[in-house]
């Protein structure tokens, strides 16, 4: 039985797993993937931190909660962006190799910022960081299970006493037994179509937590990012923006916001795209192109033969981020004693109604240090528990049933179908109407999911297995995005409902807890984020 | 457009490997890599590839596409046809587990990691005295471009006949924390890669550099490790002393002949006159045999003193510098 074990290698579980094993915990992670192989490899702007001369941590506080369009948790946000600074200290000794300015850290201006506040590396901070953290994690002697997919908390009489977690080589399942749980698995990104999902943004954790009871929040904000490459999932990097990209759309010429906030924005970009197209350019050199936005303006050319120095690229909206999650306390824990939730699969209320650029790798590093602390004392504090038996039972009956049914195309359909779906009812424009068809569909889609399987028998490297579990975790994250936005009857940031136009702060200055039951979703409101509140 | 993918099946390393045929509809300006996402999830779920990230950062579907190594998810499958079809195999060099998987543990991870892990911090952040610059930091960032795609260690002509070659991708982490400023154990580093399978074993043949998607140069990297090792006082690791025995011999060579006395630095590279004497007596005497060799003494290049004069005035530079 381990201290602390993480679910997820990316960012905020490697940071979570370092900060638990700096308590002495004992700590190992379990990873659907080889840790650099995560979606967090892929982010390329950098973290907000008021470093430079003449910014403030209040400052960029004050620039988070505006974006934020009230209803960022303020005690979270000024906790997040006090530490920030010491937050991006720690990655550089920890070999984070940050650019500088001469001998001082290099700061760019990102969208939605008063200042230059985003630390940077070119545009790869999500591969570099990645990278560093896991060189760490092997340093510290984290034990790691690779290739491992959860797929329930071990939960009985309330507490958890670990993760079920399928063995991807074997087919096997087991009890990967802990005194803590940090769930940092991620985003529902595969739920969107377009969306710069990776494979594995299948929101399994949330659906997890969410399945053992424990509630989610804010679920109803769902960002899509303005600029990713036509046809593809890669978003073109955020430092593009900070030096003078332009997207141009048949009506003109649009740089940022326009002051009409980001959700605004990024329906007039939709339109566009949806018109005639919208295409980024900027006027960048060779040099540029080839030093600052290297591995963007690589992956552009490898998939469009586009130089982004010269030509326009085709780009559109796309999903990228769930601002809501697992709803946790400003440490981290979750509804469920024991586990505790950091990075995107959290609900910390940092973010609130729209996430600033910059502010999510910060978040994943914030929250996961955060969780992994917390969870190292709780481990400490606590007996070793007895493991349950009856969830790995349970399970197990599960895929040996899923296991001798169909699958294949039936599941692949009703992604696609489930996809487009949240993206025409659940996306950027919403009303009750379209919610509730959504909802409907999505109890339907269950109801079949139910009947569906693997598809095979194969034991080992199974993945039509992973797709019909994938899909289950889809389907309970969309019933909770779902019921979320067909509750608040608002809009504010990114949640815009055509039949509610306008913000209500009087009726809507709350958040949404979402709890999972027998007859669907259940919301309540309160004023916290946290599961208690 | 509709494609064929024929994609190697079965398990491990079979010689016969038979391949199965997949037809999918997709765009043209599809990747590989979600062509075949398409093909698992819509015809077979047993079919075992990696991947993850779609955009060419998580290196983790690299195949070979018609004979070529690529990274899938960065290939189009417009530029990959080749008569309407498609042929995936896995990366040769390394183990298969399954199908086109191939064994990233051992051809990648347990070498990266066999190096110790880990930025060592020294004290030198930002601001103060100490304080790095962004030239210091500028090829770190390019060496930590790697995505570990491996396409470096598929195309080293050395791991072809040694898979326990540290190879290019992971010589390339050493480079990282050696060069990186902020690490205090570059001497330490220099010496594990120093040992048998690490940077001496390269022949620069420079198909690594040749190979890199990403254009860290791997090859260039492996020659800086050498070059700051030997700056460093290193010439090999504690257990490979043959290394040093050759550069050595090798350097001894150029400065007193001008050129290289290849017979004197082979027998010095094995251990000197009676070590290496007797271990390279059978390819001596052959050598004789044949005419490849003789036994006078090896002569001086013309010019030799003007070259061991370029050695006194580096030693008499470097000592300065020192």
């Amino acid at each position: 039985m381990h201290d602390v074990l993480v679910v997820g290698g990316g960012i905020a579980g490697l940071r979570a797993a370092l900060a638990a094993s700096s308590r002495g915990a004992e700590v190992a992670i379990a990873s659907r993937s080889h840790p650099t192989r995560s979606y967090s490899v892929a982010i390329q702007d950098g973290l907000n931190a008021a470093l430079i001369a003449g910014d403030t941590w209040k400052a960029h506080a004050a620039d988070t909660s505006a974006w934020g369009d009230g209803l960022c948790v303020a005690q979270v946000v000024d906790a997040v962006c006090e530490a920030a600074p010491e937050l991006v200290r720690e990655l550089d000794q920890l070999g984070v190799p940050f650019n500088r300015s001469g001998t001082a850290l290099a700061c760019l201006q990102l969208r939605g910022a008063g200042t230059a506040r985003a630390a940077y590396v070119d545009d790869m901070a999500g591969l570099v960081i990645l990278q560093t953290l896991y060189e760490q994690a092997v340093r510290a002697g984290i034990t790691f299970y690779e290739e491992w997919t959860a797929t329930s908390l071990a939960v009985e009489d309330g507490g958890c006493t670990g993760v079920i977690a399928l063995e991807q080589a074997t087919g096997e399942l087991q009890t990967l037994g802990a005194k803590a749980v940090v769930l940092a698995t991620g985003g529902p990104r595969r739920l969107y179509e377009p969306s710069t999902a990776s494979l594995h943004c299948t929101g399994d954790g949330i659906a997890m937590a969410y399945r053992a009871g424990a509630p989610l929040v804010d679920m109803e904000f769902v960002q899509y990012h303005p600029a990713v490459l036509k046809g593809h999932r890669l978003a073109i990097t955020e430092i593009a923006w900070a030096h003078g990209a332009v997207l141009a759309t048949a009506g003109g010429t649009v740089t940022g916001d326009d002051g009409a906030g980001p959700g605004a924005f990024l329906r007039a970009l939709q339109q566009a795209a949806d018109d005639g197209g919208v295409e980024m350019t900027g006027a960048w050199d060779a040099d540029q192109a080839k030093g600052l936005f290297f591995n963007t303006s690589h992956r552009v050319k490898q998939l469009t033969g586009l130089d982004m120095a010269k030509e326009p690229l085709p780009v559109r909206p796309a999903m990228h981020r769930l601002l809501g999650g697992i709803a946790v306390d400003a440490q981290g824990a979750t509804g469920i004693k024991g586990v505790y939730a950091a990075g995107e699969c959290a609900g910390t209320g940092f973010h609130g109604a729209a996430g600033l650029d910059g502010n999510f790798l910060l978040s994943s590093v914030a929250s996961g240090k955060a969780a992994g602390l917390a969870a190292a004392d709780h481990a400490s504090s606590t007996a070793e528990p007895e493991e349950a038996d009856r969830p790995l039972h349970r399970d197990r009956a599960m895929t040996a049933k899923a296991l001798g049914r169909p699958g294949g195309e039936p599941l692949a359909a009703m992604r696609r179908e489930l996809a487009g779906l949240m993206h025409g009812k659940a996306g950027m424009v919403r009303d009750a109407g379209g919610l509730q068809e959504a909802a409907r569909r999505i109890v339907e889609m269950k109801e079949t999911h139910g009947s569906l399987g693997a598809g095979s028998t194969s034991a080992d490297y199974n993945f039509g297995l992973a797709q019909y579990l994938d899909l289950g975790s889809l389907l309970d994250v969309a019933e909770a995005i779902a019921a979320s936005a067909l509750g608040r009857q608002e809009s504010r940031g990114v949640h815009f409902r055509s039949d509610y136009a306008a913000r209500d702060d009087a009726r809507w200055s709350v958040h949404q807890l979402v709890t999972a039951s027998e007859a669907g979703p259940v919301l309540r409101e309160s004023p916290a984020v946290a599961p208690g509140g | 457009m509709e494609l064929t993918f024929n994609v190697r099946r079965g398990d491990g390393r079979t010689k016969d490997a038979t391949y199965q045929a997949y037809h999918v509809d997709v765009e043209p300006e599809t990747s590989v890599f979600e062509a075949l996402v398409k093909v698992r999830e819509e015809q077979d779920g047993t079919l075992a590839f990696r991947g993850n990230c779609a955009v060419g950062f998580c290196g983790d579907c690299t195949m070979l596409v018609n004979g070529r190594q690529e990274v899938t998810c960065l290939t189009t499958v417009s530029k990959a046809l080749k008569d309407d079809a498609i042929k995936i195999d896995p990366i040769p060099y390394a183990p298969t587990v399954k199908d086109v998987m191939y064994d990233a543990k051992r051809f990648i991870w347990d070498k990266v990691n066999s190096f110790s892990p880990g930025v060592v911090f020294n004290g030198a952040g930002w601001g103060g005295a100490q304080a790095v610059t962004d030239d210091d930091l500028r090829p770190v960032r390019r060496a930590m471009r790697c995505t570990m795609c491996g396409i470096c260690d598929q195309g080293c002509t050395v791991i072809d006949v040694n898979l326990d070659f540290k190879g290019p991708a992971a010589l390339t982490k050493v480079y990282r924390y050696v060069f990186d400023p902020r690490d205090g154990r570059a001497k330490e580093r220099v010496v594990e890669a120093g040992e048998t399978n690490g940077v001496w074993d390269c022949v620069h043949c420079w198909e690594a550099s040749d190979h890199c998607p990403f254009d860290i140069d791997p090859t260039h990297r492996i020659m800086d490790l050498r070059d700051r090792s030997v700056r460093l006082g290193v010439k090999s690791g504690t257990g490979n002393r043959q290394a040093a025995r050759h550069y050595n011999a090798f350097e001894r060579s150029v400065e007193n002949h001008g050129w290289l006395d290849e017979r004197n630095v082979a027998i010095q590279s094995y251990g000197g006159l009676i070590k290496g004497g007797l271990k390279m007596m059978p390819t001596g005497l052959a050598a004789l045999r044949r005419g490849k060799a003789n036994l006078l003494p090896h002569p001086k290049r013309p010019g030799a003193s003007a070259i061991k004069a370029l050695f006194a005035r580096y030693r008499e530079v470097t000592r300065t510098e020192r």
